[in-house]
């Protein structure tokens, strides 16, 4: 299985901010979604990616070639989508899409007017007009009009409703089964990606959590729900992140079996959803 | 590259209509009252105010641009950060001859309407005139592009006015220094005197074929560098 996306040691220093050494790949044909608290780090990631930042270590290699120095090949191959394009609001999408398509060799005029009948887009009227779904669908129809390899999307869920959310998400999903695209996709809508994700890559404070196969993490990692006496200085540490109340403690952990063994039927044991593995690692960090 | 400059004109048209309707007035009300006021147009204020509009114009497209944060679209498209760059050079420059020549085509009509005289529109409408002005409106931008990419555009404009004006105060207070200096030091201030002199005494004994040649050579050669700085802040740029 190659990969088609490849990042290893990445680093972005914003003084404020630091993304630290970040490793992770993606297989060709896969969906990777790259989950995590806002401000974690997604959307610097996915600019490294497309050398819109400058990085200040580590490599970036998509499709086997380095990003940089196979810059202008590789973004042929991309479709980019991020997570607010300012298109000029005085044109409208015809204008807009006439503009952008000389730049791509592979543009397919049939696939874009496809998508904007799918999505129902008007083509003549201003951008100004367009509600944040309809500037998304706009922009998500560029984004799969040149046959790109792979699609990188930021953030493309958010401020769309639930109807047009699940159409993407259908589309992303047709598009993976008929075509050997691979998409990587940040969010903070978890629901979405386990839905539809392949891998998923976690990062909060500009550290990589983990990054593994969907079914790997649903696996390792549950809910547990138990007495406050259960907990002591070292059972506490078999967790990601405890919340007590005084009824109990509710709490992550990512080794169901030592917990199914040292606690037995004292605790009980959920399935853990990406968004309380994303809350559950946001308290350990903030109280660590 | 066409398709930068292209795409260029395209998000800009609205903008551009103002600056067709805007040169051509303002020249025109300038001529109209310089002609009113004090019998004659002074050429020092009318250059002045034609390249303003010029210059201010040229800014439209990186204005455009910016306010819409449209950087990450070309940036995130495949094209080198280099020839967004040298696109942006190109059809800042066309913007700027096409401001100019509207300037000029104003000074035309009012010459031709009112039937005017004025020995200071012989210099104005002259060949060498227009292509002397023109010229040094390339200068002028090409001093203040490094600075807009380095900075943006809001911060690149100031810093290259703030650069300029310090520029301004800098020769005549070396000039005083030197001068102050002359009695104290034992430079051979005769010597930079002398240099000066021999420059100029060359410049003014060549051709008109040559002296274009050595203005065309200057001007590619500040186009050139500036061209080069902008790319290098620009690669550096995080959008």
């Amino acid at each position: 299985m190659e990969n088609v996306l490849e990042i290893q040691k990445l680093r972005k220093n914003y003084g404020d901010f630091v993304l630290q050494d970040v490793s992770f790949s993606l297989p060709e044909g896969y969906i990777m979604g790259l989950i995590g608290p806002n401000g974690a780090g997604k959307t610097t990631i996915i600019k490294l990616i497309m050398n819109l930042i400058m990085r200040h270590g580590g490599n970036i290699s998509i499709f086997g070639k380095d990003n940089l120095e196979h810059e202008v090949e590789i973004k042929s191959r991309i479709g980019f989508v991020y997570d607010n394009p300012n298109y000029y609001d005085h044109l409208n999408l015809k204008q807009i899409k006439n503009i952008i398509r000389p730049f791509y060799k592979e543009w397919n005029e049939k696939v874009f007017m496809d998508l904007v009948d799918q999505f129902e887009l008007p083509l003549k009227k201003t951008i100004k007009k367009f509600s944040r779904g309809m500037v998304m669908k706009a922009a998500i129809a560029i984004a799969l009009s040149h046959h790109a390899d792979l699609i990188i999307m930021d953030e493309p869920t958010s401020g769309l409703d639930p109807v047009f959310r699940r159409e993407l998400l259908d589309l992303l999903y047709q598009l993976l089964q008929s075509e050997k695209k691979s998409i990587l996709f940040s969010t903070h809508i978890t629901s979405d990606l386990e839905r539809i994700a392949d891998y998923i890559t976690f990062i909060n404070h500009g550290k990589i959590v983990f990054s593994k196969a969907k079914d790997e993490v649903f696996e390792n990692y549950a809910l547990v729900k138990g007495g406050n006496d259960l907990l002591n200085e070292e059972t506490k540490t078999w967790f990601t992140g405890i919340r007590k109340s005084q009824f109990g403690f509710e709490a992550l952990t990512d080794d169901v079996n030592k917990i199914k063994k040292n606690f037995g039927s004292d605790v009980v044991i959920d399935r853990a959803n990406l968004e309380d593995i994303m809350y559950f690692s946001n308290l350990r960090n903030n109280h660590a | 590259m066409l398709n930068l400059i292209r795409k260029d004109f395209i998000a800009g048209w609205m903008f551009l209509i103002g600056v067709v309707l805007i040169i051509p007035f303002i020249t025109l009300i300038a001529m109209w009252a310089m002609m009113d006021d004090f019998g004659g147009v002074i050429i020092g204020v009318f250059t002045f105010i034609v390249m303003i509009l010029c210059i201010a114009s040229s800014f439209i497209f990186m204005g455009v641009d910016s306010a819409y944060q449209a950087e990450m679209i070309y940036a995130s498209l495949p094209i080198k950060r280099s020839r967004i760059v040298f696109a942006r050079y190109l059809s800042s420059f066309i913007l700027t001859a096409g401001s100019f020549s509207l300037a000029v085509l104003s000074c035309f009509s009012m010459v031709y309407i009112f039937n005017e005289t004025d020995p200071a529109f012989n210099i104005i409408l002259s060949f060498r005139g227009i292509i002397s002005m023109i010229l040094f409106l390339f200068m002028i931008l090409s001093f203040i592009f490094p600075f807009i990419f380095k900075f943006g555009i809001g911060k690149g404009v100031t810093a290259a006015l703030i650069m300029q004006i310090s520029l301004m105060i800098a020769v005549p207070l070396i000039k005083f220094v030197f001068k102050a200096l002359q009695g104290i030091l034992a430079f051979d201030f005769a010597f930079f005197n002398r240099m000066l002199h021999t420059a100029i005494k060359w410049i003014i004994g060549l051709t008109a074929f040559q002296a274009y040649v050595l203005i065309f050579g200057i001007v590619s050669l500040v186009i050139l560098v500036s061209i080069g700085l902008s790319v290098r802040f620009y690669n550096r740029m995080d959008l």
